[in-house]
């Protein structure tokens, strides 16, 4: 006998997912993330996710992100293409982010044409020690467009190059190709190469 | 037959998230404690429906890294800051040198009369780290708050770290001064 229903749906917790074998399951999550690809950061200049057809949403998980250069601050892009390229025209992409450290508070940060979508407050920008390191859950809301604009959002939260504990809170689009489907996102800094860190997509159907 | 066994296993070699424990509260308790076993890489920790025992009190997490034995609680062993969002509109909150992270924004404004409560997620984005950023969370929160505290629907987010050495592997949540007398914590496992 072999069960391969991945969505029969659980009395309290949404999913139960059935395996080879039938007679072992987990429950999981209402939105199960399937694990799609993970980076392990050494000395990039970009970061580059494909974002494989068949998902609703994604979700990247961001640790000891750490660049080169301090101070500096991290941005995502997006490719129509698989990742063959990335967009970064001058008006390509809007955000709105809010976010500070424990002694300047938060602070809003809006750019209606921007080359990328800022995922951090930049009055500290990004450290360079491990203690300092960047940290950050970033969703994708409708990258395969078709009705509006592909969105995301971020939470994220370091102790920036001054060491002081900072966090922020931003969403953004793509706006250069109306409601583009978007097939891959790339991560990069301003200036300079990322020293380390690791970044998880999951794919959520 | 095996049931949250949080090694198995997707048929394509994909592992999704597992429901590590669920800690339903049916009678009053001071914290909830949850061990973090350390073959993840990420943590989700969904609360919700949460009452407590009396009006306007705060909720905090606090870490281990002894595996639940004890739960740091020094005057500088937390840093976390965020905003918070209600009826006197959006606000600062920070503490660079705490004994918790605040995941209301410090202010105790969670109530306990009908209706009112906490609700929140956190994201525990590497706790098993002990030579990086060692524990970061977000947490995103809302509730209904009356009595002293005054305003009603508040929604807050932080960002907080665990600011001394050590591999975190358990945390505890509660609000130090009043017991939780209902609600669902539901931790999950991430790799």
């Amino acid at each position: 006998m072999r069960i391969d229903n991945p969505s029969m749906p659980h009395a309290n917790h949404g999913l139960i997912s059935f395996f080879e074998d039938p007679t072992i399951f987990t429950v999981v999550d209402d939105e199960p993330r399937i694990k799609i690809s993970q980076s392990d950061i050494t000395g990039a200049t970009n970061v580059d996710f494909v974002l494989p057809a068949g998902f609703h949403f994604f979700e990247l998980f961001i640790r000891n992100l750490v660049p080169v250069t301090g101070g500096t601050d991290l941005g995502l892009q997006v490719s129509l293409d698989s990742g063959a390229t990335f967009k970064a025209g001058a008006s390509d992409y809007a955000y709105a982010l809010w976010g500070g450290d424990t002694t300047t508070g938060f602070v809003n940060q809006i750019d209606a044409a921007n080359t990328f979508i800022l995922l951090n407050q930049t009055t500290n920008g990004l450290g360079t020690t491990g203690t300092q390191a960047y940290n950050a859950r970033v969703f994708i809301f409708n990258p395969f467009g078709g009705r509006m604009f592909p969105m995301i959002m971020c939470h994220s939260s370091n102790n920036g190059s001054t060491g002081l504990q900072t966090a922020a809170t931003s969403a953004g689009a793509y706006v250069g190709g109306g409601n583009a489907s978007v097939s891959g996102v790339r991560f990069l800094l301003n200036s300079g190469n990322f020293e380390r860190g690791e970044i998880y997509l999951y794919g959520i159907r | 037959m095996r049931i949250d066994n949080p090694t198995l296993k997707h048929p394509a070699g994909r592992i999704v998230p597992a429901l590590l424990k669920s800690s339903i509260i049916t009678a009053a308790v001071s914290r909830v404690e949850f061990t973090l076993p350390q073959d993840f890489t990420f943590f989700i920790l969904h609360i919700r429906n949460v009452r407590l025992s009396a009006d306007d009190n705060g909720m905090n997490l606090r870490v281990s890294t002894d595996g639940g034995v004890s739960f740091a609680s020094g005057a500088s062993d937390y840093a976390w800051n965020g905003f918070r969002n209600g009826t006197g509109g959006v606000v600062n909150v920070q503490d660079s040198a705490d004994t918790e992270i605040s995941l209301v924004g410090g202010t105790p404004v969670i109530g306990n009369a009908t209706g009112e409560g906490f609700n929140a997620i956190v994201y525990m984005l590497n706790p098993g780290q002990d030579n990086n950023s060692r524990f970061m969370t977000n947490a995103s929160s809302s509730w209904n708050a009356g009595g002293a505290s005054g305003g009603n629907l508040n929604n807050s987010e932080i960002g907080g770290r665990y600011a001394q050495n050590g591999t975190v592997n358990a945390i505890s949540v509660g609000t130090n001064t009043v017991n939780l007398v209902s609600g669902q914590f539901d931790l999950y496992g991430i790799k």
